[in-house]
């Protein structure tokens, strides 16, 4: 006797598993199918069931492949041979040459910092890793590493600290070097660090709106918020208590998160405080970073902008460049932009997922990361097929990001 | 008496398997290739014949990738559903 043809019009389900159709699936359940086919309301319920199987695996698979933890011991050892290898402007090609310096002044900058963040978890790699942490911060400090800013103002912005304006860029220098005094307080950058810390520190105050130039007519307030983490990082590192004007800079500061998104201005007038263009997630992604360094709540704000714009597909996590709703492109900060989400938003946003305990979003935005950056393990250690020196370095310091440093503080001098 | 299980509503064991297999063959040694080559690199630093090489490989790499993550297990997984569904109803029938 042949079986009861059971009618169900069941359309391809997503990915792969689109090809187990309904109809597949209650034939091959058939001996249960049969006892139930003259039940409407059951051969619904049982169509319903085949769909959430289907897509429940798709679902699930993909996320527990590419799940995991970080080993930022690992990328440590990669990150420290690519800077022992060298990386230079002469390396990119974006058509820019002060992107092309940017994206190497980038590399050592985030080398220096995830080397320095992992030497504080796991002490016990200190003494392979702080040569390669001072390498890059020797680097990073070059003239030839700063041929960008020294282009854009026609002078070399750390040859004119005490009497100089502007070159906020050179805030995440400080930050770094910051970084290395915290973790090798005799570094021979040590002078250097102190001159640059006041000259930024005295630009910080006497600006009317809480930001000053990174170049000539450009401000940016992440750049900013790099200038205030990297002084309060340093007087962190030699024990100085907090500078009398950084409460207010910080409410003054405040003024550049946008109120509805919940995003950081990626652009403002210097002269006159008027923020020009979007809030975005690039620029709250690393400046939620940068004032971890500041002020723990401030950096939690932005990171809460930050995740009111996160996306989750099939348990990957994503960051939206721009508001929900806003349209908008990519750029050389926030990388590709596709469908709405920034790459270096996501990449960034990882940083702050763990500074602020978020594992939840912390494990989606990892997932991300590794699908599509594919971890590899190499004889160093391991890194990132599509990272790049860049994306390696940044990778580093955000998936080794932590709270880790105020532990370490010098005790102020009594 | 049950109805005999459709041939074509899955692919067939083997076929997912291969499919399986050859993805993450492919995943592996594609990603191992472009990253001997720079990826990352040759993206910023295109010249013509690095580039020409670099593309395709790279397209071919992240299908094979979507692939052995998100299609190729839910087909094996079908097709072993389908092996050992049908392997109980002939038993019950």
């Amino acid at each position: 006797m042949p079986a009861p043809a059971i009618e169900l019009t069941g359309q391809p389900i997503g990915a792969g598993l689109a090809i187990i159709s309904p109809q597949c699936l209650l034939e091959v359940s058939s001996p249960f199918v049969l006892a139930m086919h003259h039940s409407g309301t059951m051969k619904w319920s049982i169509e319903f069931l085949l769909h959430a199987l289907a897509l429940s695996c798709a679902a699930l698979l993909p996320r527990l492949l590419c799940g995991g933890e970080p080993d930022s011991v690992a990328l440590a050892e990669s990150v420290a041979q690519s800077v022992d290898s060298g990386v230079e402007s002469t390396s990119f090609h974006t058509g820019s040459a002060r992107f092309d310096g940017e994206w190497a002044f980038g590399t050592y900058l985030m080398a220096t910092l995830g080397l320095g963040q992992t030497v504080l978890a796991h002490p016990e790699q200190k003494s392979r890793l702080l040569p390669a942490m001072q390498q890059s911060a020797r680097r990073l400090v070059s003239d030839e590493t700063n041929a960008f800013g020294s282009a854009a103002w026609g002078a070399r912005g750390l040859s004119e600290l005490a009497h100089g304006s502007g070159h906020a860029y050179l805030g995440y220098a400080n930050l770094a070097l910051s970084m290395l005094r915290l973790v090798d307080v005799e570094t021979p950058e040590a002078a250097l660090h102190d001159a640059l810390t006041e000259a930024l520190a005295s630009r910080l105050a006497a600006a009317p709106h809480a930001v000053f130039e990174t170049y000539p007519g450009e401000t940016y307030p992440p750049d900013i918020a790099m200038v205030a983490g990297s002084i309060a990082l340093h007087d962190c590192a030699l024990g100085l208590p907090e500078r009398k004007t950084m409460p207010e800079w910080r409410r003054a500061f405040s003024r550049y998160i946008d109120a509805d998104s919940g995003l950081l201005q990626q652009v403002v007038d210097a002269r006159s405080g008027e923020r020009l263009g979007p809030a975005r997630g690039s620029a709250t992604g690393i400046a939620a970073y940068a004032l971890s360094f500041v002020d723990p709540a401030l950096s939690q704000r932005l990171y809460d902008g930050l995740r009111r714009q996160s996306l989750n597909v099939l348990g990957f996590g994503m960051i939206r460049e721009y508001a929900a709703g806003q349209p908008g492109s990519g750029d050389i900060d926030s990388g590709p932009v596709l469908f709405g989400v920034g790459v270096s938003a996501t990449g960034f946003a990882l940083a702050g997922a763990r500074l602020h305990g978020d594992s939840r979003l912390e494990g989606e935005l990892y997932r991300t990361v590794n699908l599509f950056g594919v971890p590899l393990i190499d004889a160093h250690g391991s890194h990132f097929m599509a990272g790049g020196p860049l994306g390696n370095a940044i990778l580093l310091a955000m998936t080794s990001a932590s709270f880790e440093w105020s532990r370490h503080c010098r005790k102020a001098a009594s | 008496m049950v109805a005999p299980l459709s041939k074509g509503c899955v692919v067939k064991l083997k076929t997912a398997l291969f499919l399986l297999i050859s993805s993450a063959l492919v995943n592996f040694v594609a990603a191992h290739a472009l990253d001997r080559i720079g990826l990352m690199q040759g993206l910023l630093a295109p010249s013509g014949a690095r580039l020409a090489l670099l593309l395709p490989t790279a397209c071919v790499f992240y299908l094979a990738r979507f692939c052995a993550l998100f299609v190729a297990p839910g087909l094996l997984f079908g097709a072993l559903a389908r092996v050992l569904l049908g392997r109980l109803a002939a038993r019950g029938g």
